[in-house]
């Protein structure tokens, strides 16, 4: 008899590293009138990324909103890494097929392939990161608009399982820099991420890379692991 | 009748009751047998009819080696799924499963909320505990992965359904990895769980099983990685009782192949050798078998079933009646010219008959055993060996024919023996010191003999493949299929209720580190009364819906956001969880766990890492029909009382020959010189073993008997010939064609790297030689004291 694992942590792990992946900038590269295709084209260009985020979840049985900052990093072509700083620190990792969570009660890691829901959205985070238009069309429907300047690219999940759980999506980016994302899901609750302080064309030493990507030495919660870090 | 009539006559006879007793012939391999006492038969029956059910009907296969794992083991997965031999195949939870499950638990979230409402509710829903829920869940909220966890928390603002997941995670180190097959945790091999149709001992059907699957992982690796002209890198291990049964049997049997070829081999050349004849092989083996035949079929018309054992030990009485005939052939072949066969029976008919019965009486004191099993194998001995000896006296004159000039070999032989007992008789220092160095041997050794009581080691698995099965189940963290708690009650309800309390206990056992942990179906079902309780609990606090919407409120969270929850306690829209629930759910395989057990119901706790059973007997105590069961430590009494039961039979055996040999001979001096060949043969043989440091075992002390009853022969045949010197040359050519056939039917045995086989090989082999060794000293006593009788000093 296998595990059966939360759809709770599935779930809402990988929805939000589509959040995170979503909001990495482009490089700044002028273009008169951008196009989703200049756009994609970009992001494929992009290169390793660090930005701040802050991010405010409004959810329908809270009164107030959940406010939450940190950095974000990605190293091409397959890492990325989000790193809570307020409130509490927390850390998730998603280094090829494989994701890892990390805060004060301990780490988890699963593998993508365990969710239907997690494969079809890392790894349509992978494919936006490395400007993939064709396999972003696969299980996206796209809208593309520019206003105010401002590019708008609108994301409504084609997977039956995904969709249920996830309204649409909306990425907003000035110039090939990505500035906020949106999340809606089908239950009302809202994600606003903002990205500040972005810096592209990243080249990650190998000791940062250690310090960034991985999930520090740690407790352990349920089948986690105490460190993914491979030995050198 | 003429003796054409009476050969058909036999043959036709042989052939009856050899039909007979293999058409109602029932094998039974249940340990049972050999249990002496009512209550522990009924312990081991549940713990065997237990043991195999669940887990040893389980296979782990491990795939690791190359990144195309995960692929490689779906689609042998999905192969398997189909096999005949396959019940079913485990290899990860689709979305489909995994939403099932969450139906399943998620709206009886309420019923699972705790193990023991009346001790923890008043402090779980009381303002504190709802406001460290309400903290808890703010937390789980702020979380990056909460995405569902926001979605559920206003039905479920307690986290109850955490908890349930929480309870099942604990069972299973397994991770739903790639492609949403199981994968161990470091996620280096992919895993596939499957159960077997038919039992992991039937061997025939296992070997097909698992030739099929090595054949399709090979298919699929190659298909995997063409390009690699050497094949995948994938490799594949497993691990189950199957697996491991199935090697042993193929090297048991190959090794018993090679044995049988040699022994016959070297029998056949024996008899060539002496006899200069194949139908003296022929008419030398007709005889055992006429006692192995008759013997079986008269145990088949009062039983209907019968031990593997005792058939076993009826192959091995060939060895024992073979004498019979061997020392009517070489008798006659050294008879005057125009002997008859019948006159050369009636020379050694005292001697036949007083051997025969005297066996005979050696093994029926096995009947006296309280071990049902070795009840059955005495009175097999006990009619088989007269049979034997019927046959020879009755029925092989018919099959010889007048007397042929013996053999040179024959010839020499007897001239030979002649010659030593006459240099013997003239030095009998040496005929006196022979058996005080068997005696000296005898006391030397048997203080120092070492019993060997781990049945394990009867049977050598092969190391390999124990290797092999123990890195996986390492790898899964397999719980031990030899170890477990049983609860038994009248129906599912009663043992579900047993198992909660089964499983508050193991629960204490572990945080006292007597056992590392438990797998048992309290983690996916508790009783329904249990269920109930919980509801209840909620139900009794009528101010709950008001202080949980004042407290979460203060906490930061909308008023009114989890009237939902307060709605489903009020009205859970469901039953409890039920048996049945899990049965048609993805987690069905829980279920092995609550089986049938003739009218009662059986709920099984799996334990792993058991420190201490005794510590986890005193935990059930007071706790009615629960049972901590430790197959190894059953079997391991089992086969110590066995043992004991044995070694007493054996006493009694001797004692039985003696008196037998004291009133066939009527004469003390005589009776005991009749007795020391087999005694002091049997004696100095474990005397020999202590010596050596070679641990002995209950095939020892069976084969011991069979030392016994062979013995005789030597010791009837020895002093009868002291009183027939004539006979001298034909009855130790006689002993000495007996003693090679034992040692190269059995002896060879003693090449075996199966214990058991190694046992019976040594004891029979070393115990007839020495008999044999014995045999001249006891004639030159023998003769003197003949002699002093007739011309008394």
């Amino acid at each position: 008899m296998g595990r059966c694992h939360s759809p709770v942590s599935h779930f809402g792990q990988i929805i939000l590293v589509v959040l995170i992946g979503l909001a990495f900038p482009t490089s700044a590269k002028e273009a008169p009138q951008p196009t989703l295709e200049s756009v994609m084209a970009s992001l494929a260009r992009s290169g390793g990324v660090e930005a701040r985020f802050r991010e405010s979840r409004q959810l329908t049985i809270l009164s107030e909103p959940i406010e939450s900052a940190g950095m974000l990093y990605f190293a091409p072509p397959d890492s990325l890494a989000r790193h809570v700083e307020e409130p509490g620190e927390s850390r998730i990792i998603v280094r090829a097929d494989r994701v890892s969570f990390q805060d004060e009660t301990g780490t988890q890691t699963l593998e993508l392939g365990s969710s239907e829901v997690a494969r079809a959205m890392v790894g349509n985070v992978m494919v936006l990161m490395r400007g993939d238009l064709d396999a972003l069309r696969k299980d996206y429907e796209i809208r593309f608009d520019v206003a105010d300047g401002l590019w708008n690219l609108d994301l409504e999940p084609r997977d039956r399982i995904v969709k249920q759980m996830i309204e649409r999506l909306r990425v907003t980016g000035s110039e090939g820099q990505l500035i906020r994302m949106e999340t809606v899901e089908t239950s009302g609750d809202i994600t606003r991420t903002e990205f500040l302080d972005v810096k592209v064309g990243f080249d990650y030493s190998d000791s940062s890379r250690d310090e960034i990507f991985y999930v520090r030495d740690g407790g352990t919660k349920g089948t986690s692991v105490a460190s993914d870090r491979p030995a050198r | 009748m003429s003796d054409f009539a009476l050969r058909w006559m036999t043959l036709l006879a042989c052939a009856g009751f050899a039909l007979y007793g293999l058409a109602r012939l029932e094998l039974t391999n249940s340990i049972t047998h050999f249990m002496p006492s009512e209550n522990d038969v009924e312990l081991v029956e549940i713990s065997l009819q237990l043991v195999d059910s669940p887990l040893s009907h389980r296979m782990v296969i491990s795939i690791g080696g190359g990144p195309e794992r995960n692929r490689v083991a779906a689609e042998l997965a999905d192969v398997l799924r189909d096999h005949p031999e396959v019940d079913w195949v485990e290899n990860g939870f689709d979305e489909d499963s995994m939403r099932g499950i969450f139906d399943l638990y998620f709206d009886r979230r309420i019923y699972l909320a705790s193990e023991s409402p009346s001790v923890a509710f008043p402090a779980f829903i009381d303002d504190e505990g709802l406001d460290r829920a309400a903290q808890r869940l703010r937390a789980r909220l702020a979380r990056p992965d909460s995405m569902l966890g926001a979605r559920i928390a206003p039905l479920d603002p307690l986290g109850l359904f955490d908890r349930i997941v929480e309870r099942i995670r604990s069972t299973q180190p397994l991770e739903t990895g790639g492609s949403g097959g199981f994968s161990t945790p470091d996620g280096e091999f992919a895993i596939i769980l499957l159960g077997l149709a038919s039992s992991p001992f039937d061997f025939a059907k296992q070997v097909v099983l698992l030739d099929d699957i090595d054949r399709e992982f090979e298919r699929l690796s190659k298909i995997a990685n063409p390009t690699d002209k050497h094949g995948s890198e994938l490799t594949m291990e497993r691990s189950g009782v199957n697996h491991v049964a199935v090697a042993s049997e193929k090297n048991v049997k190959r090794e018993v192949n090679f044995i049988s070829l040699a022994s016959i081999s070297i029998v056949t050349m024996l008899f060539l050798l002496v006899f200069r004849s194949l139908r003296h092989l022929f008419i030398a083996v007709l005889t055992p078998i006429a006692g192995f035949v008759v013997a079986l079929a008269v145990a088949m018309s009062t039983s209907t079933q019968m031990h593997g054992i005792t058939l076993a030990f009826g192959f091995v009485l060939l060895g024992v009646a073979i004498d019979y005939p061997i020392h009517l052939m070489n008798h006659h072949a050294l008879s005057p010219a125009g002997t008859t066969a019948r006159q050369s029976v009636a020379r050694i008919r005292s001697s036949l008959l007083s051997s025969g019965i005297t066996t005979s009486f050696a093994f029926l004191a096995l009947s006296m055993s309280d071990f049902p099993g070795l009840r059955e194998m005495g009175l097999f001995a006990a009619i088989g060996v007269p049979v034997s000896l019927a046959m020879t006296i009755l029925c092989l004159p018919a099959f010889l024919g007048g007397a042929r000039a013996p053999s040179h070999i024959q010839r020499r032989m007897s001239r030979g023996f002649e010659a030593l007992i006459a240099w013997l008789e003239s030095r009998f220092g040496i005929a006196v010191a022979l058996p005080i160095c068997f005696a000296v041997i005898a006391a030397a050794g048997i203080p120092s003999t070492r019993w060997e009581d781990d049945p394990s080691e009867l049977m050598a698995a092969n190391p390999e493949t124990l290797e092999e099965s123990n890195r996986v189940r390492s790898r899964v963290a397999d719980f031990d299929p030899g170890r477990f708690v049983v609860g038994l009650a009248a129906d599912r309800e009663g043992a579900l209720i047993l198992n909660d309390e089964i499983h508050a206990r193991l629960g204490r056992a572990i945080e006292a580190g007597d056992i590392e942990a438990v797998m048992s179906m309290h983690s996916f079902i508790w009783s329904e009364s249990l269920q109930r309780k919980n509801l209840e609990a909620f139900r009794a606090d009528p101010t709950l819906a008001m202080r949980l919407d004042t407290v979460y409120s203060r906490a930061g969270f909308r008023s009114g956001s989890f009237d939902g929850f307060v709605d489903a306690v009020a009205e859970p829209g469901v039953d409890p969880l039920t048996p049945e629930d899990l049965e048609d759910s993805p987690l069905a395989r829980v279920m092995d766990s609550l089986v049938p057990l003739g009218e009662r119901w059986a709920v099984i706790t799996y334990l792993r890492g058991v420190n201490s059973g005794d510590a986890i007997r005193e935990r059930l105590i007071g706790l009615e029909n629960a049972h901590y069961i430790d197959q190894g430590e059953i079997v391991g009494e089992v086969y110590q009382g066995f043992r004991e039961s044995t070694v007493r039979m054996l006493v009694v055996g001797s004692a039985v020959v003696f008196l037998v040999l004291m009133i066939r001979y009527r004469h003390f001096v005589r009776g005991l010189f009749a007795f020391l060949p087999p005694a002091m043969a049997a004696l100095s043989t474990f005397g020999l073993f202590g010596l050596l440091g070679i641990s002995v075992n209950v095939v020892s002390a069976v084969s011991l008997l069979v030392v016994l009853g062979m013995g005789v022969d030597y010791g009837v045949f020895t002093v009868d010939s002291a009183r027939q010197p004539e006979r001298l040359g034909a009855t130790f050519s006689s002993l000495l064609v007996s003693c090679l056939t034992s040692i190269f039917v059995f002896g060879v045995l003693s090449f075996s790297g199966q214990s058991a086989l190694r046992s019976l090989g040594l004891t029979v082999g070393i115990g007839t030689t020495f008999a044999l060794l014995l045999s001249p000293s006891i004639h030159v006593f023998a003769r003197r004291f003949e002699r002093r009788r007739i011309e008394p000093v």
